[in-house]
Protein backbone atom coordinates (compact mmCIF):
# COMPACT_ATOMS: atom_id res chain seq x y z
CA UNK A 1 0.00 0.00 0.00
CA UNK A 2 1.15 3.53 -0.71
CA UNK A 3 2.74 4.81 2.54
CA UNK A 4 0.66 8.01 2.51
CA UNK A 5 -2.53 6.01 1.98
CA UNK A 6 -1.55 3.82 4.91
CA UNK A 7 -1.00 6.87 7.14
CA UNK A 8 -4.27 8.39 6.02
CA UNK A 9 -6.14 5.15 6.66
CA UNK A 10 -4.72 4.95 10.19
CA UNK A 11 -5.55 8.58 10.99
CA UNK A 12 -9.04 8.30 9.51
CA UNK A 13 -9.65 5.09 11.46
CA UNK A 14 -8.66 6.77 14.73
CA UNK A 15 -10.77 9.84 14.09
CA UNK A 16 -13.81 8.03 12.78
CA UNK A 17 -13.47 5.36 15.46
CA UNK A 18 -13.67 2.66 12.83
CA UNK A 19 -11.03 0.04 12.19
CA UNK A 20 -12.76 -1.68 9.31
CA UNK A 21 -11.94 1.05 6.80
CA UNK A 22 -10.77 -0.12 3.42
CA UNK A 23 -9.77 3.03 1.64
CA UNK A 24 -8.51 3.22 -1.91
CA UNK A 25 -7.56 6.31 -3.89
CA UNK A 26 -10.89 6.03 -5.69
CA UNK A 27 -12.97 5.95 -2.50
CA UNK A 28 -15.32 8.92 -2.45
CA UNK A 29 -15.26 10.57 0.96
CA UNK A 30 -19.01 11.12 0.90
CA UNK A 31 -19.46 7.34 0.92
CA UNK A 32 -17.42 6.78 4.10
CA UNK A 33 -19.75 6.65 7.10
CA UNK A 34 -18.89 9.40 9.58
CA UNK A 35 -16.52 11.28 7.27
CA UNK A 36 -18.21 14.69 7.20
CA UNK A 37 -16.62 18.14 6.94
CA UNK A 38 -15.75 18.12 10.65
CA UNK A 39 -14.04 14.75 10.37
CA UNK A 40 -12.19 15.99 7.31
CA UNK A 41 -10.80 18.95 9.24
CA UNK A 42 -9.75 16.73 12.12
CA UNK A 43 -8.07 14.30 9.72
CA UNK A 44 -6.23 17.06 7.87
CA UNK A 45 -5.03 18.74 11.06
CA UNK A 46 -3.84 15.42 12.46
CA UNK A 47 -2.00 14.59 9.24
CA UNK A 48 -0.32 18.00 9.31
CA UNK A 49 0.90 17.42 12.86
CA UNK A 50 2.03 13.88 12.15
CA UNK A 51 3.84 14.72 8.94
CA UNK A 52 5.12 18.13 10.03
CA UNK A 53 3.56 19.85 7.02
CA UNK A 54 0.88 22.43 6.26
CA UNK A 55 -1.69 21.87 3.54
CA UNK A 56 -2.94 24.61 1.25
CA UNK A 57 -6.40 25.73 2.39
CA UNK A 58 -7.12 26.49 -1.24
CA UNK A 59 -6.95 22.77 -2.13
CA UNK A 60 -9.48 21.68 0.47
CA UNK A 61 -12.73 22.40 -1.43
CA UNK A 62 -11.46 20.15 -4.25
CA UNK A 63 -11.28 17.09 -2.00
CA UNK A 64 -13.76 14.51 -3.25
CA UNK A 65 -11.80 11.25 -2.89
CA UNK A 66 -9.26 9.62 -0.64
CA UNK A 67 -6.85 9.99 -3.55
CA UNK A 68 -7.29 13.77 -3.41
CA UNK A 69 -6.11 13.75 0.21
CA UNK A 70 -3.15 11.51 -0.67
CA UNK A 71 -2.18 13.96 -3.44
CA UNK A 72 -2.31 16.81 -0.92
CA UNK A 73 -0.04 14.82 1.38
CA UNK A 74 2.42 14.23 -1.48
CA UNK A 75 2.34 17.89 -2.47
CA UNK A 76 2.96 19.05 1.08
CA UNK A 77 5.88 16.68 1.52
CA UNK A 78 7.51 17.56 -1.80
CA UNK B 1 -1.99 51.67 14.14
CA UNK B 2 -3.52 53.44 17.12
CA UNK B 3 -6.29 55.97 17.42
CA UNK B 4 -6.00 58.96 19.69
CA UNK B 5 -8.28 60.29 21.01
CA UNK B 6 -10.30 57.13 21.37
CA UNK B 7 -14.09 56.82 21.31
CA UNK B 8 -16.43 55.91 24.10
CA UNK B 9 -19.40 53.61 23.73
CA UNK B 10 -22.46 54.96 25.51
CA UNK B 11 -24.92 52.20 24.65
CA UNK B 12 -25.13 48.79 23.01
CA UNK B 13 -28.59 47.57 22.01
CA UNK B 14 -29.19 43.95 21.02
CA UNK B 15 -32.13 42.21 19.34
CA UNK B 16 -33.13 38.67 18.42
CA UNK B 17 -36.11 37.30 16.53
CA UNK B 18 -38.74 35.58 18.64
CA UNK B 19 -38.84 32.45 16.48
CA UNK B 20 -36.50 29.67 17.67
CA UNK B 21 -35.02 26.80 15.66
CA UNK B 22 -33.93 24.06 18.05
CA UNK B 23 -31.58 21.15 17.48
CA UNK B 24 -34.60 18.87 17.67
CA UNK B 25 -36.15 20.82 14.79
CA UNK B 26 -32.98 20.36 12.75
CA UNK B 27 -32.54 16.70 13.63
CA UNK B 28 -36.07 16.06 12.41
CA UNK B 29 -35.33 18.03 9.25
CA UNK B 30 -32.11 16.21 8.39
CA UNK B 31 -32.81 12.89 10.07
CA UNK B 32 -29.45 11.14 10.20
CA UNK B 33 -26.64 10.33 12.65
CA UNK B 34 -23.93 12.22 10.76
CA UNK B 35 -25.89 15.39 11.25
CA UNK B 36 -26.41 14.89 14.97
CA UNK B 37 -22.66 14.60 15.58
CA UNK B 38 -22.14 17.84 13.69
CA UNK B 39 -24.65 19.58 15.97
CA UNK B 40 -22.61 18.59 19.01
CA UNK B 41 -19.43 20.00 17.59
CA UNK B 42 -21.08 23.28 16.56
CA UNK B 43 -21.97 23.94 20.20
CA UNK B 44 -25.32 25.46 19.25
CA UNK B 45 -28.50 24.40 21.05
CA UNK B 46 -30.81 26.86 19.42
CA UNK B 47 -30.71 29.70 17.00
CA UNK B 48 -33.22 32.43 16.09
CA UNK B 49 -34.77 32.98 12.69
CA UNK B 50 -36.91 35.73 11.23
CA UNK B 51 -40.50 34.89 10.44
CA UNK B 52 -41.82 35.36 6.89
CA UNK B 53 -42.43 39.04 6.27
CA UNK B 54 -39.70 40.15 8.70
CA UNK B 55 -36.34 41.56 7.64
CA UNK B 56 -32.90 42.12 9.08
CA UNK B 57 -33.84 45.81 9.00
CA UNK B 58 -36.72 45.15 11.39
CA UNK B 59 -34.26 43.52 13.80
CA UNK B 60 -31.91 46.43 13.37
CA UNK B 61 -34.65 48.90 14.31
CA UNK B 62 -35.28 46.94 17.53
CA UNK B 63 -31.62 47.00 18.52
CA UNK B 64 -31.16 50.63 17.52
CA UNK B 65 -34.22 51.84 19.41
CA UNK B 66 -32.98 49.99 22.47
CA UNK B 67 -29.58 51.69 22.23
CA UNK B 68 -30.98 55.15 21.47
CA UNK B 69 -33.54 54.99 24.29
CA UNK B 70 -30.96 53.69 26.79
CA UNK B 71 -28.53 56.44 25.81
CA UNK B 72 -31.26 59.10 26.18
CA UNK B 73 -29.77 60.92 23.24
CA UNK B 74 -31.58 63.47 21.09
CA UNK B 75 -32.01 61.58 17.83
CA UNK B 76 -31.28 64.74 15.88
CA UNK B 77 -27.78 64.69 17.35
CA UNK B 78 -26.84 61.41 15.60
CA UNK B 79 -24.76 62.63 12.68
CA UNK B 80 -23.49 59.32 11.26
CA UNK B 81 -25.27 56.04 10.65
CA UNK B 82 -23.17 53.01 9.72
CA UNK B 83 -25.07 49.86 8.78
CA UNK B 84 -23.07 46.68 8.74
CA UNK B 85 -24.71 43.69 7.07
CA UNK B 86 -24.53 41.00 4.43
CA UNK B 87 -28.34 40.88 4.22
CA UNK B 88 -29.30 44.44 3.31
CA UNK B 89 -32.91 45.48 2.94
CA UNK B 90 -32.35 45.98 -0.80
CA UNK B 91 -29.41 45.84 -3.17
CA UNK B 92 -29.95 49.58 -3.61
CA UNK B 93 -30.15 51.86 -1.62
CA UNK B 94 -27.87 51.57 1.40
CA UNK B 95 -29.89 50.34 4.35
CA UNK B 96 -28.33 53.06 6.51
CA UNK B 97 -30.50 55.56 4.61
CA UNK B 98 -33.64 53.57 5.39
CA UNK B 99 -32.61 53.42 9.05
CA UNK B 100 -32.41 57.24 9.12
CA UNK B 101 -36.10 57.38 8.31
CA UNK B 102 -37.27 54.44 10.40
CA UNK B 103 -35.41 55.65 13.49
CA UNK B 104 -36.31 59.33 13.12
CA UNK B 105 -32.67 60.42 12.91
CA UNK B 106 -31.18 63.61 11.54
CA UNK B 107 -31.63 64.38 7.86
CA UNK B 108 -28.06 65.69 7.94
CA UNK B 109 -26.51 62.38 8.99
CA UNK B 110 -23.72 60.75 6.98
CA UNK B 111 -24.89 57.29 6.00
CA UNK B 112 -23.19 54.24 4.55
CA UNK B 113 -23.32 50.46 4.60
CA UNK B 114 -20.44 48.08 5.24
CA UNK B 115 -20.37 44.47 4.07
CA UNK B 116 -17.44 42.59 5.50
CA UNK B 117 -18.83 39.49 7.12
CA UNK B 118 -18.03 37.92 10.41
CA UNK B 119 -14.93 40.02 11.03
CA UNK B 120 -16.58 43.33 10.28
CA UNK B 121 -16.89 44.73 13.81
CA UNK B 122 -13.15 45.43 13.87
CA UNK B 123 -12.99 47.65 10.76
CA UNK B 124 -16.26 49.25 11.81
CA UNK B 125 -14.80 50.17 15.21
CA UNK B 126 -11.71 51.56 13.44
CA UNK B 127 -13.91 53.57 11.09
CA UNK B 128 -16.13 54.91 13.87
CA UNK B 129 -13.15 55.84 16.00
CA UNK B 130 -11.50 57.60 13.06
CA UNK B 131 -14.64 59.57 12.18
CA UNK B 132 -14.88 60.78 15.77
CA UNK B 133 -11.17 61.54 16.10
CA UNK B 134 -11.19 63.65 12.93
CA UNK B 135 -14.33 65.50 13.95
CA UNK B 136 -16.32 64.30 10.95
CA UNK B 137 -18.92 62.89 13.33
CA UNK B 138 -19.82 63.46 16.96
CA UNK B 139 -22.48 60.82 17.58
CA UNK B 140 -22.28 57.64 15.55
CA UNK B 141 -24.96 54.96 15.46
CA UNK B 142 -23.36 51.77 14.15
CA UNK B 143 -25.96 49.10 13.50
CA UNK B 144 -25.13 45.47 12.73
CA UNK B 145 -27.85 43.16 11.54
CA UNK B 146 -27.79 39.89 9.66
CA UNK B 147 -30.48 37.38 8.78
CA UNK B 148 -28.59 34.43 7.34
CA UNK B 149 -31.75 32.33 7.67
CA UNK B 150 -32.89 34.18 4.55
CA UNK B 151 -29.84 33.43 2.42
CA UNK B 152 -28.93 29.81 3.03
CA UNK B 153 -30.91 26.79 1.93
CA UNK B 154 -32.73 25.19 4.89
CA UNK B 155 -31.30 21.85 3.74
CA UNK B 156 -27.70 23.06 3.79
CA UNK B 157 -26.08 20.72 6.31
CA UNK B 158 -23.14 23.03 7.05
CA UNK B 159 -24.99 26.31 7.42
CA UNK B 160 -28.37 25.43 8.93
CA UNK B 161 -26.96 24.14 12.25
CA UNK B 162 -24.58 27.05 12.73
CA UNK B 163 -26.23 30.31 11.90
CA UNK B 164 -28.78 32.44 13.71
CA UNK B 165 -30.23 35.88 13.03
CA UNK B 166 -29.55 38.86 15.28
CA UNK B 167 -28.77 42.56 15.51
CA UNK B 168 -26.84 45.02 17.63
CA UNK B 169 -26.54 48.79 17.65
CA UNK B 170 -23.72 50.78 19.20
CA UNK B 171 -23.76 54.49 20.01
CA UNK B 172 -20.30 56.05 19.92
CA UNK B 173 -19.21 59.46 21.06
CA UNK B 174 -15.81 61.10 21.27
CA UNK B 175 -14.16 60.24 24.54
CA UNK B 176 -11.84 62.26 26.74
CA UNK B 177 -8.52 60.98 28.08
CA UNK B 178 -9.86 59.16 31.12
CA UNK B 179 -13.28 58.60 29.72
CA UNK B 180 -12.83 56.52 26.59
CA UNK B 181 -11.95 53.11 25.32
CA UNK B 182 -8.16 53.20 25.19
CA UNK B 183 -7.37 51.50 21.91
CA UNK B 184 -3.84 50.06 21.83
CA UNK B 185 -3.87 48.83 18.27
CA UNK B 186 -5.80 47.48 15.32
CA UNK B 187 -4.38 44.85 12.99
CA UNK B 188 -5.97 43.45 9.86
CA UNK B 189 -5.46 40.71 7.30
CA UNK B 190 -7.03 39.65 4.04
CA UNK B 191 -6.57 36.89 1.46
CA UNK B 192 -8.89 37.57 -1.46
CA UNK B 193 -7.67 34.47 -3.29
CA UNK B 194 -9.70 32.43 -0.82
CA UNK B 195 -12.97 34.35 -1.26
CA UNK B 196 -14.82 31.37 -2.69
CA UNK B 197 -14.82 29.51 0.63
CA UNK B 198 -17.68 31.76 1.79
CA UNK B 199 -19.67 33.16 -1.10
CA UNK B 200 -23.08 33.75 -2.61
CA UNK B 201 -22.07 32.72 -6.13
CA UNK B 202 -24.80 34.26 -8.27
CA UNK B 203 -27.07 37.29 -8.29
CA UNK B 204 -24.65 40.20 -8.47
CA UNK B 205 -22.24 41.71 -10.98
CA UNK B 206 -19.79 38.80 -11.41
CA UNK B 207 -22.63 36.37 -12.22
CA UNK B 208 -25.95 38.18 -12.54
CA UNK B 209 -29.19 36.48 -11.60
CA UNK B 210 -30.56 34.15 -14.27
CA UNK B 211 -33.21 31.41 -14.22
CA UNK B 212 -30.56 28.75 -13.51
CA UNK B 213 -29.52 30.64 -10.36
CA UNK B 214 -32.67 29.35 -8.68
CA UNK B 215 -32.18 25.67 -9.51
CA UNK B 216 -31.40 23.59 -6.44
CA UNK B 217 -28.71 20.90 -6.57
CA UNK B 218 -28.15 18.10 -4.08
CA UNK B 219 -24.46 17.65 -3.30
CA UNK B 220 -22.56 14.52 -2.27
CA UNK B 221 -22.68 15.45 1.40
CA UNK B 222 -26.46 15.67 1.22
CA UNK B 223 -26.63 19.47 1.28
CA UNK B 224 -29.10 21.16 -1.03
CA UNK B 225 -28.33 24.56 -2.47
CA UNK B 226 -29.06 26.85 -5.40
CA UNK B 227 -26.45 29.22 -6.86
CA UNK B 228 -28.21 32.29 -5.47
CA UNK B 229 -27.81 30.95 -1.92
CA UNK B 230 -24.91 31.19 0.52
CA UNK B 231 -22.24 28.55 0.11
CA UNK B 232 -19.50 27.79 2.62
CA UNK B 233 -16.75 25.18 2.54
CA UNK B 234 -16.60 24.55 6.27
CA UNK B 235 -13.47 22.44 6.18
CA UNK B 236 -11.53 25.06 4.22
CA UNK B 237 -12.65 27.88 6.49
CA UNK B 238 -11.85 25.89 9.63
CA UNK B 239 -8.39 24.98 8.32
CA UNK B 240 -7.75 28.59 7.33
CA UNK B 241 -8.77 29.97 10.71
CA UNK B 242 -6.72 27.61 12.86
CA UNK B 243 -3.64 28.24 10.71
CA UNK B 244 -4.05 32.00 10.33
CA UNK B 245 -5.48 33.40 13.54
CA UNK B 246 -3.06 32.10 16.21
CA UNK B 247 0.10 33.42 14.50
CA UNK B 248 -1.77 36.63 13.60
CA UNK B 249 -2.60 37.22 17.26
CA UNK B 250 0.86 36.24 18.52
CA UNK B 251 2.58 38.47 15.97
CA UNK B 252 0.29 41.43 16.69
CA UNK B 253 0.81 41.13 20.45
CA UNK B 254 4.56 40.89 19.98
CA UNK B 255 4.74 43.78 17.54
CA UNK B 256 2.78 46.06 19.85
CA UNK B 257 4.29 44.78 23.08
CA UNK B 258 0.93 43.75 24.54
CA UNK B 259 1.55 40.24 25.90
CA UNK B 260 -1.40 37.88 25.56
CA UNK B 261 -1.22 37.02 29.25
CA UNK B 262 -1.97 40.65 30.15
CA UNK B 263 -5.49 40.53 28.73
CA UNK B 264 -8.44 40.04 31.05
CA UNK B 265 -10.65 38.70 28.27
CA UNK B 266 -10.13 37.45 24.71
CA UNK B 267 -13.22 37.43 22.51
CA UNK B 268 -13.33 35.56 19.22
CA UNK B 269 -16.03 35.67 16.58
CA UNK B 270 -18.18 32.66 17.46
CA UNK B 271 -17.87 30.65 14.26
CA UNK B 272 -18.42 27.30 15.97
CA UNK B 273 -17.54 26.04 19.42
CA UNK B 274 -14.96 23.47 18.37
CA UNK B 275 -13.02 26.05 16.38
CA UNK B 276 -13.07 28.61 19.19
CA UNK B 277 -11.96 26.02 21.74
CA UNK B 278 -9.11 25.13 19.44
CA UNK B 279 -8.07 28.78 19.09
CA UNK B 280 -8.08 29.28 22.85
CA UNK B 281 -6.04 26.11 23.24
CA UNK B 282 -3.49 27.01 20.60
CA UNK B 283 -3.00 30.45 22.16
CA UNK B 284 -2.93 28.96 25.68
CA UNK B 285 -5.64 31.33 26.90
CA UNK B 286 -6.84 30.15 30.31
CA UNK B 287 -10.49 29.42 30.98
CA UNK B 288 -11.05 32.54 33.06
CA UNK B 289 -10.15 34.69 30.07
CA UNK B 290 -12.38 32.83 27.61
CA UNK B 291 -15.94 33.73 26.71
CA UNK B 292 -18.35 31.67 24.69
CA UNK B 293 -21.61 32.98 23.32
CA UNK B 294 -22.94 30.67 20.66
CA UNK B 295 -25.11 28.10 22.38
CA UNK B 296 -28.34 30.14 22.48
CA UNK B 297 -27.94 32.20 19.34
CA UNK B 298 -25.72 30.41 16.86
CA UNK B 299 -23.18 32.18 14.70
CA UNK B 300 -24.71 35.58 13.95
CA UNK B 301 -22.01 36.60 11.48
CA UNK B 302 -20.81 40.19 12.00
CA UNK B 303 -23.34 40.72 14.79
CA UNK B 304 -21.61 38.19 17.02
CA UNK B 305 -18.67 40.24 18.33
CA UNK B 306 -20.63 43.33 19.47
CA UNK B 307 -23.35 41.06 20.89
CA UNK B 308 -20.66 39.22 22.86
CA UNK B 309 -19.25 42.52 24.08
CA UNK B 310 -22.68 43.52 25.37
CA UNK B 311 -23.15 40.16 27.09
CA UNK B 312 -19.66 40.32 28.60
CA UNK B 313 -20.46 43.79 29.98
CA UNK B 314 -23.77 42.55 31.41
CA UNK B 315 -22.00 39.61 33.05
CA UNK B 316 -19.32 41.84 34.54
CA UNK B 317 -16.61 40.12 32.50
CA UNK B 318 -15.68 43.51 31.01
CA UNK B 319 -15.40 46.38 33.49
CA UNK B 320 -13.69 49.74 33.73
CA UNK B 321 -10.02 49.14 33.02
CA UNK B 322 -10.44 45.62 31.61
CA UNK B 323 -7.90 44.77 28.93
CA UNK B 324 -9.79 43.10 26.10
CA UNK B 325 -8.69 41.56 22.83
CA UNK B 326 -11.36 41.11 20.18
CA UNK B 327 -10.74 39.12 17.02
CA UNK B 328 -13.05 38.59 14.06
CA UNK B 329 -12.58 36.54 10.90
CA UNK B 330 -14.71 35.38 8.01
CA UNK B 331 -15.83 36.14 4.50
CA UNK B 332 -13.25 37.58 2.16
CA UNK B 333 -11.40 35.84 3.61
CA UNK B 334 -10.62 38.62 6.03
CA UNK B 335 -9.68 39.00 9.65
CA UNK B 336 -8.86 41.64 12.21
CA UNK B 337 -8.21 42.27 15.86
CA UNK B 338 -8.36 45.17 18.27
CA UNK B 339 -6.62 45.53 21.60
CA UNK B 340 -8.26 47.91 24.04
CA UNK B 341 -8.73 48.90 27.65
CA UNK B 342 -12.37 49.44 28.56
CA UNK B 343 -13.62 52.89 29.47
CA UNK B 344 -14.59 54.19 32.89
CA UNK B 345 -17.83 55.67 31.54
CA UNK B 346 -20.74 53.30 32.10
CA UNK B 347 -22.10 51.81 28.89
CA UNK B 348 -25.84 51.19 28.82
CA UNK B 349 -26.62 47.59 27.90
CA UNK B 350 -30.40 47.23 27.93
CA UNK B 351 -32.01 43.78 27.89
CA UNK B 352 -32.10 42.10 24.50
CA UNK B 353 -35.15 43.18 22.52
CA UNK B 354 -37.25 40.51 20.85
CA UNK B 355 -38.72 40.99 17.40
CA UNK B 356 -42.13 39.36 17.57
Amino acid sequence: MDPNLAILTQVASDILGRYDLELTPETRISTVKGWDSVALVKILLTLETQLGVEFETYDIPNIQTVGDVVKMMEKAQA
Amino acid sequence: MTINPSPKIIAIGTALPESVVTNADLSARFNDDKFNSFLEIAGVSERRALKPGQSAGDLAVCAANAALDAAKIDRNEVDAIIYRTQTPEFRIPATACIMQDRLGLSAKAMTFDMSQGCGSFIPELATSASLLATGVARNILAIHSDAFSQIFNPMDRELAPLHGDGATAILYQQGAENDAIAIDWFEFGVDGKQYEHIVVPEGMSRRPMRPESLIEETFENGSVRAPYQLKMNGAAVFHFVVHTIPPFIRNACAAHNTPLENYDLVLFHQANKMMISMLYGMLKIPKEKQFYFIEGTGNMSGVTLPFMLSEALKAGRVRSGSRVLLCGFGAGLSWGAVSLRWQSTPCATPPTSVLK
